[in-house]
Formats: C-alpha cells, sequence, structure tokens
C-alpha cells in the first residue's frame, strides 16, 4: 500500500466518520463521557487523598515514622526509641525533609468525675505543632498549647463532652510510665479543637512533650515517635531505605505512612479500586455504545464495500479503513473528554463537597480520619494521559470485530442485493 | 470513694477506739483511711449491684495482707464461681474460670467497672491518703438529725490526681466511725454518696457491715457491700497472692 | 474492430449455487469466447444466469466446474488476493447502482482506481481530466455523487471503470436505474470508449436500447447459451 493510497485511505475514513453525524455525535459524545467522568473522579479523588494524606501525617507521625520495632504491633508505652536528638539533627539537614517532629504518646484513661474514656496522650512540641499540624487551627474553644503550659492540654470536642469538662476544668490522666508501673497526672483544659474525625476528637489529648516525658519516665533523648513530612509523599520510599541504612539504631525503624495507618492506606486503596471499578463499568457502557455504532456503520456499507472489493480494493485496505475511523472517533473523543474532565474538576476546586451532597462533615471520614471536605483536585498529567490512553485503547480494541466482518464479506451476495 | 471500696473489701478492719479529745481533721481523716486496716483479713461478703436494667447479688470471699496484697474469689452464683481477681502493688489480674485464661488489666481497663459493680478496677487499686490529696477543715461539729457528728470538707490539692471538687466526710463524733462520704464534682454538685450503716461487732471489732454507692447521675441505681463474716490478723503468707493461687 | 485476440475463454463452465439435491443450477455448460475490441450484450429472461457468468468472468465468484482463462490466466489457479489484483488492474465493473464511493467526488471516485494501482498523481490528473472531457463531465469534478444525477453519477462509475485502461469492462444492467434518453447517451458514450480506446465491453440487460448498440448478442436461457449472434447493425 503507497502512502498515497493510505493517506486516501485515512481521508475516506475521516470523512466517512462524518456521513452520520448525529450517529457519529452520540459515539464522540459517549467517549467523552466515558473519558471525562472517570478523569473528573480520579482528579476529584486523588485530589482528596492527597489532601488526606499530607493532613493526616502532619497531624500524626508523619509521612514517614521512626518509631520501635514493636511498637506498630502494640503502641505500649514503654516501646519508644532513644538516641533521637542525634537523629533529628541529621534529619533537619535532610533536602527532602520539610519538617520533624518529636511525638511522646501515652495511652491511659482520663477520669472526671462524670466518667472516664480510654485516650491517648500525644506529647508535641507546641511551635512545631502550629508549623506542621491543622489542629492548632482548628481550636474552637480556649487556645493552643505553648511552650511554658505544663499541665494544659488541649482534648478533642468529642472528648470533652464525654468526660463534660470545658475550659479550665481538670481531669486525672492514667497510665502506666515505661516501666510499667500505673502513674496519674493532673491535667487542665486549655482548648478544645475539632478535627471532624470521631476517633481524634473523641480519643486524642495533646500536652507539652516535657509532662508526657515526665508522666511516661522518659528522658530528654527519647520519644515514642520521630514524625518525619517529605517534600515529595511520592518518593518516601526511597528516603525511607536510605534513612533505615544510615540513621536507625538497633531497636528503631522507619515506617511510612501506610504501615503507620494501614486503616487510611487500606480505605484509600479501597476507595480506588471502587473508582477504577467504577471506571471499567463506565468504560464497559461507553465501549457498548461504541461498538454498536461502530458496527452498525459497518454493516450498513456492506455493501460499498463489497463494490469497492470488486474494484479490486484489497481487503487489507478497507480493515486500514475502519481501523482509522476508530482512530479518529479516540483522538477526538479521549483528548475532549479529559478537557471536560479536567475542567470540570477545575471549575468545582474550592467547593464544599458538603454543600452539594449534604451531611456532616464527621460522615465524611477515611480510616478514621476526617476528611476536608473542601474540593482541591489534584491534576496529575501521567494519571490523566493514562486514562485516556487507555479508553483510547478500548475504543480501538472495539474496532477488531467489524474489520474481521470485512472478510466475510461475499460480494455476489452483496452486489445482488440491490 | 475509692479508698473506701478499697479499704471495705479488700483490708483489715481494725481500728481503735482513740477518744478524740482534740478535734484534729487529719487525724480524724486517717482514722477513716485506717479504720479497716490491719495485716490480714479473711472474710465472706456480698456484693448487690441494682441497676435500671438488672440486678444482681454476688457472694464473694476475699483475702488481704498489709496494703496490697487482696485476692478475691465469687462464690455465688454458680455461673460465675471461682471468678477471682487478684491485686498485688498496682496490678490487677483477672482468672476467668471458664476459658481458664488469666488475664492483666491494662491501665487502659482500669476506670471499667469492676464486675459490673459502680466500683471500678481502679477503685480496686488506689491506696492514697486523703490527708495527701487534699486540704481540709471541720465544717461542722455537733448535732445533725439528732446524730453528734464530726463533718469534715476536703478540697483537692492543685496538682492532685484526683477527680474531684469537693470531699465531705461525715463521722460519728464518738468513735469516727464513717457515716457518709459525699463526692462533689469541679462545679460542686454532688457526684455520689457513700452510705455506711448496720454497725455491729465482729472479731470484737466494731464495724459498719454495710456501705452503699449512690451515683448521683444514674437515679435509683447503687451498689451495696455487706460484710457477712470477717477475721482478722490469720497468718496468711505472701505466696497466697500469686498468680498460681488465683487460678485455684 | 475485432481483432482474434481472446481475452476470455470459458469451458464447460458450470456454476451451482448449494448443492446435493437442492442445488440451483445457475449455469449449465458455458462455452464462451469474448475478444478484445469486443461490444457484447448478453440477453435472456430473469434468472438465466446473466449476473453469474458476469461475475464469474470478473473474478467475483468462482466456478463449479469447468475452466475460465482471463488474458492467458486460468482463474481456477489463482488465490483470491490474485483475482482482487486482477479486477484491480485488467478489469473495470460498472453497476446497476453505480456504488460510487459517496463521500468522495466525481474526480476523486474515477482516481480511486489509479490510486489503487499505484499510479502517479500528474497522470492520474491527466487520466481522469482527460476522461471528464471526453465522457461530458466537465465541471462536475468537485461535486459529490448525492449531488450529481443518476445518469451524471452512472457516467462517473463508467469513468471509474475505463479510466485504468483496462482490458474488459463488465457491466450489468447499467441503464435499468436512468431513463431511456440517458440510457442511449451513456452507451454512445461507450461505444466511443470502445471505438477510441479499442476497450472490450460485455453487457448484461434487458434493455433494448443496450442491445442496439451491441455487436455480439449472447442469449442465454436456463444457464445455458442459447444462441450467439452478431447484431445485425454492425454486420
Ligand atoms: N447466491 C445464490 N444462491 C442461490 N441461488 C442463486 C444465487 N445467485 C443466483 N442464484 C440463482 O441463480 C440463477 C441465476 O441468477 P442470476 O442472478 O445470474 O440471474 P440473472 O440472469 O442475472 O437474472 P436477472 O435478469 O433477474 O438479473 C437464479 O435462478 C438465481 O436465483
Ligand atoms: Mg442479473
Amino acid at each position: 500500500m503507497s502512502a498515497k493510497l493510505l493517506l486516501l485511505i485515512i481521508k475516506i475514513s475521516w470523512l466517512s466518520l462524518w456521513r452520520n453525524k448525529r450517529r457519529t455525535f452520540i459515539s464522540l459524545f459517549s467517549i467523552i463521557i466515558g473519558t471525562g467522568i472517570p478523569i473528573f473522579f480520579v482528579c476529584i479523588a486523588w485530589g482528596f487523598y492527597a489532601g488526606l494524606i499530607d493532613d493526616v501525617a502532619r497531624l500524626m507521625s508523619g509521612h514517614i515514622t521512626y518509631e520501635h520495632k514493636d511498637y506498630r504491633n502494640s503502641p505500649s508505652n514503654d516501646l519508644w526509641v532513644g538516641d533521637t536528638i542525634k537523629i533529628n539533627n541529621t534529619l533537619t539537614n535532610n533536602d527532602n525533609i520539610l519538617f520533624t517532629k518529636q511525638i511522646v504518646n501515652l495511652q491511659g484513661v482520663a477520669h472526671t468525675a462524670k466518667g472516664s474514656v480510654g485516650i491517648s496522650l500525644m506529647g508535641i512540641e507546641p511551635k512545631k505543632e502550629i508549623a506542621i499540624s491543622f489542629l492548632p487551627e482548628n481550636i474552637i474553644e480556649g487556645k493552643y498549647l505553648s511552650k511554658v503550659d505544663e499541665r494544659l492540654v488541649v482534648v478533642g470536642e468529642k472528648l470533652a463532652k464525654n468526660l463534660n469538662i470545658a475550659i479550665g476544668k481538670k481531669f486525672v490522666f492514667t497510665t502506666n510510665d515505661i516501666k510499667g508501673e500505673l502513674t496519674e497526672e493532673l491535667f487542665r483544659v486549655k482548648g478544645i479543637f475539632k478535627t471532624g474525625s470521631k476517633e481524634i476528637d473523641g480519643h486524642l489529648i495533646q500536652s507539652n512533650i516535657a509532662i508526657a516525658r515526665k508522666v511516661a519516665g522518659l528522658s530528654n533523648d527519647e520519644i515514642s515517635q520521630l514524625g518525619i513530612i517529605v517534600k515529595n509523599p511520592d518518593e518516601h520510599e526511597v528516603l525511607i531505605d536510605e534513612l533505615q541504612k544510615s540513621l536507625a539504631k538497633n531497636n528503631g525503624i522507619f515506617l511510612s505512612w501506610q504501615k503507620i495507618m494501614p486503616d487510611v492506606a487500606t480505605t484509600i486503596r479501597m476507595d480506588r479500586t471502587a473508582i477504577t471499578f467504577f471506571m471499567i463499568m463506565l468504560v464497559v457502557i461507553v465501549l457498548f455504545t461504541m461498538f454498536s455504532t461502530i458496527l452498525m456503520s459497518t454493516l450498513e456499507r456492506k455493501r460499498e464495500f463489497a463494490s469497492l472489493l470488486a474494484i479490486g480494493t484489497q481487503q487489507i485496505e478497507l480493515k486500514v479503513q475502519i481501523f482509522f475511523e476508530t482512530i479518529f472517533f479516540g483522538l477526538i473523543g479521549c483528548p475532549l473528554g479529559a478537557l471536560v474532565g479536567v475542567g470540570v474538576a477545575k471549575w468545582t476546586e474550592g467547593y464544599d463537597m458538603l454543600n452539594v451532597v449534604g451531611g456532616k462533615s464527621e460522615d465524611m471520614s477515611v480510616g478514621g480520619f476526617g476528611m476536608d471536605t473542601v474540593i482541591t483536585p489534584l491534576f496529575s498529567a501521567p494519571l490523566i494521559m493514562q486514562i485516556c490512553f487507555f479508553f483510547f485503547l478500548a475504543v480501538q480494541l472495539l474496532s477488531f470485530f467489524p474489520i474481521h466482518l470485512i472478510s466475510k464479506i461475499s460480494i455476489t451476495d452483496e452486489l445482488r442485493s440491490a | 470513694m475509692k479508698k473506701i471500696l478499697f479499704i471495705l473489701v479488700l483490708n483489715f478492719l481494725s481500728f481503735n477506739c482513740t477518744y478524740a479529745a482534740n478535734l484534729n481533721p487529719e487525724k480524724i481523716l486517717d482514722n477513716v483511711d485506717d479504720i479497716y486496716r490491719s495485716n490480714t483479713s479473711h472474710g465472706i461478703l456480698t456484693l448487690a449491684v441494682n441497676t435500671t436494667n438488672w440486678q444482681r447479688t454476688l457472694t464473694l470471699e476475699q483475702w488481704s495482707k498489709d496494703k496490697n496484697k487482696h485476692l478475691i474469689k465469687v462464690l455465688k452464683p454458680k455461673k460465675e464461681k471461682n471468678l477471682s481477681t487478684l491485686r498485688v502493688d498496682n496490678n490487677v489480674w483477672n482468672y476467668m474460670p471458664k476459658v481458664k485464661k488469666v488475664v492483666k488489666i491494662p491501665s487502659s481497663m482500669m476506670s471499667y467497672s469492676w464486675m459490673g459493680s459502680h466500683f471500678t478496677n481502679d477503685d480496686l487499686v488506689k491506696q492514697s491518703r486523703m490527708a495527701k490529696d487534699y486540704d481540709f477543715s471541720i465544717s461542722f461539729e455537733g448535732i445533725r438529725d439528732e446524730i453528734d457528728i464530726v463533718e469534715i470538707i476536703c478540697i483537692p490539692k492543685k496538682n492532685a490526681a484526683v477527680v474531684w471538687g469537693k470531699v465531705e466526710v461525715v463521722v460519728y463524733r464518738e468513735d469516727f466511725i464513717p457515716l457518709k462520704i459525699i463526692y462533689y464534682d469541679e462545679d460542686l454538685k454532688v457526684s455520689r454518696k457513700l452510705e455506711f450503716s448496720n454497725i455491729q461487732t465482729l472479731d470484737n471489732k466494731k464495724m459498719p457491715l454495710k456501705m452503699k454507692m449512690i451515683p448521683e447521675d444514674e437515679p435509683g441505681e447503687s451498689t451495696t457491700i455487706q460484710w457477712q463474716e470477717i477475721k482478722f490478723d490469720l497468718a496468711i503468707s505472701d505466696d497466697f497472692f500469686s498468680l498460681h493461687n488465683l487460678q485455684r | 474492430m475485432n481483432s482474434n485476440q481472446e481475452i476470455v475463454s470459458l469451458k464447460n463452465v458450470v456454476k451451482n449455487y448449494g448443492s446435493g439435491q437442492v442445488a440451483i443450477k445457475a449455469l449449465q455448460d458455458i462455452d464462451l469466447k469474448i475478444y478484445k475490441g469486443d461490444f457484447s450484450v448478453m440477453m435472456g429472461p430473469s434468472g438465466c444466469g446473466k449476473s453469474t457468468l458476469l461475475n464469474i468472468i470478473g473474478g467475483l465468484d468462482r466456478v463449479t466446474s469447468g475452466s475460465v482463462i482471463f488474458n492467458g490466466k486460468d482463474f481456477n489457479l489463482l488465490t483470491n488476493k490474485e483475482l482482487s489484483l486482477i479486477r484491480r488492474n485488467e478489469i473495470g465493473f460498472v453497476f446497476q447502482n453505480y456504488n460510487l464511493l459517496p463521500v468522495l467526488t466525481a474526480y476523486e471516485n474515477a482516481e480511486y482506481v489509479l490510486m489503487l494501482q499505484n499510479i502517479p498523481i500528474s497522470q492520474r490528473k491527466e487520466k481522469v481530466m482527460n476522461l471528464f472531457k471526453e465522457m461530458d463531465l466537465e465541471g462536475l469534478e468537485n461535486r459529490l455523487p448525492r449531488e450529481l444525477s443518476g445518469g451524471q453519477q452512472q457516467r462517473v462509475a463508467i469513468a471509474r471503470a475505463v479510466v485504468s485502461n483496462p482490458l474488459l469492462v463488465l457491466a450489468d444492467e447499467i441503464t435499468a436505474n436512468v431513463d431511456s434518453k440517458t440510457a442511449q447517451s451513456l452507451l454512445t458514450l461507450m461505444e466511443k470508449l470502445n471505438k477510441t480506446n479499442n476497450t472490450t465491453f460485455l453487457f448484461s440487460t434487458h434493455d433494448p436500447i443496450v442491445k442496439n448498440f451491441a455487436r455480439k448478442v449472447i442469449l442465454l436461457k436456463d444457464g445455458l447459451i442459447d444462441k450467439e449472434e452478431q447484431a445485425s447493425k454492425n454486420i
């Protein structure tokens, strides 16, 4: 087949595309929808996940956490890591790392005259926490901690309600120190925060790291977790290996947020699977429409094809023609779909989902962590291209059946049935 | 209330009838704290839990030694026979005969109800003295409701690990046997009351055999402890309070 | 005009549709020769096998038995692809329904065959334009088939069939869809092409107009050649 002929065939394909404009538009529309909707959802959802992961990492123990190797199995108060001042100093000089945060976690019980609730006390450095975490911004009553506060803590809104405590009120915190001894400490509420997560608002308390160390019986060099906030969360696996080799002490281990918060990771993975499944469903529906279009347009041109075959056109030349018709569908539809998907996602940027779907922010949680319900889409060019390409390929696959039909055309039968 | 339960359920009963000519509140509180203390004790008591949804009565056998060792076994009902609790220092273990398992109560469980009563695991462990955690003063002495009493008001010290806003201790002026203890929350609303009654002499000791815990925020509910019999200063070895013995 | 160059030679051609008892014997035992420069017409009642015979001569269909020799090549020995190439390079077809490609202009439809043959653009243009001039299609080059009358479309179809100077042009009922005046002009045109280019034509038709132009008339009946006669007109 000469280049000229190929060009003519492509031209015929292109022109054939527009012979039934209505049908072509329906097909194009279905491709646009088919590509656009998944891309829209992916942009929105992946944006949410990225935001969620970052929020949770900053709120809890970072994208990467350094902790005792057994701490994951049972986060007990006596599993701590030492030598952290030196490690911390090294980490602060790493270009890939934005922040580090030192955390002393103590599991225990808070009591008031009204009752008791199992809680997690998180000892932190207030100044750092203000720079890193969104929790300090979510104080709804009172004030966030400062360095000089000793027995003052901030508590979750639900916890305050359950314990029936308000600003300035006291509660007793019972826990085990690192030697396993039962200890009790009196705390007073300085501020109440609301993150939207049931678990956090109901069970988290933040205090200065100093008092947490004192309660636990830890020295200045010892903590439960060292949280690391990285610049590029997508590439943290490499960093983990590097840190593990160069910095980890014998009982310490650097872990990714996926390992630290498997619930979040799992939910996100499941969510992504659901979206992928949904996308595949859409693809199937769209492909079905496409398939009937392509098949119809082939069947109704059988006689035309037969006459072309009669005057000496080769089967392969007709097959190329049909193949190009679907290529044109894909070439027009997929980028347009991507444009529409990205455009709509862009358009929704900044909207609060709660205004759209209703409900309370508490209901929107992933793995126990509240989600920011304001839409912040993530436009990942490789991902969008991937979806486009996937769709494009799927549409191309459709042409195989009509192409196959060309071999079955009986010239004489078609010509007789005038 | 924690201290009192602890004392009643687990401790020896031995109070001397020092005549308090000079009413020293610290001494009175120490007396209330120490009123049941002795070297060892062994006794049988009933624990009656009364909630809006259900009632139940347990018969328990208990041993204690010093301030830090206690062993309690359920005698009745049959279903829960041999369910046991061992406390040594700050540690509490439960033995569940049905599954033949010993479970150490973690700190996170300490505030949970002990055997479904209005007492908690924590109450078994708590052993601080009132006089250490509170500032106190005598707020009333004389006849009230035809009883000659002394009333002491205890205000928790600033950083003391105490949940109450105020505690009122009322004792008979005659022998400092407690009559009632009222616990207030931080807003000075009554949170719960512990009432003592049925003063009798067992094994030559005079003591209130009955103690009733009434939570204020759950009207109609209460837990009552009633001593059936008690013996003091028996020879019980330290080994008796072991995990091994817990399962027997 | 007739040379003795044999273009098509059929020997004992039998064509059955289906097999066994229910087989339809479309062609029973056909012996036929077509010579270069022939302008022949096949006639006969409907269902006598005209189209079947045309399809076999054109390499669109295969015989049940017998042989078809086209320009020295035995169709029985050729693959479908080789047949297709013979159709592309040596045979022109004109159909009753014109069967032009609706998306291509008149010019492009005619040019299509030349492109299949990989003929350079300059030659293509020259051939098509000359032919269009000859066939009175000038000015219609850029029209789409649906913008042309039936007669015009058929002329374009004829142009497509003859533009590459095929050895043989097969035309099946090409006047069935046009009025007699148009039929007349189409035949005049083809006669002219036959005379000037010595292109061989074989028609199948019911139309007496076509018969009037024919130099040889082949009468078919029940799949057999009933009579072969030289038309009086050219004797
Ligand atoms: N594909 C086929 N299957 C079965 N029978 C067929 C097939 N094609 C043609 N026939 C039969 O073969 C015979 C010859 O048909 P053909 O089309 O050649 O006739 P024709 O002379 O062209 O008739 P017409 O003048 O009506 O066009 C007819 O009886 C027809 O029914
Ligand atoms: Mg016919």
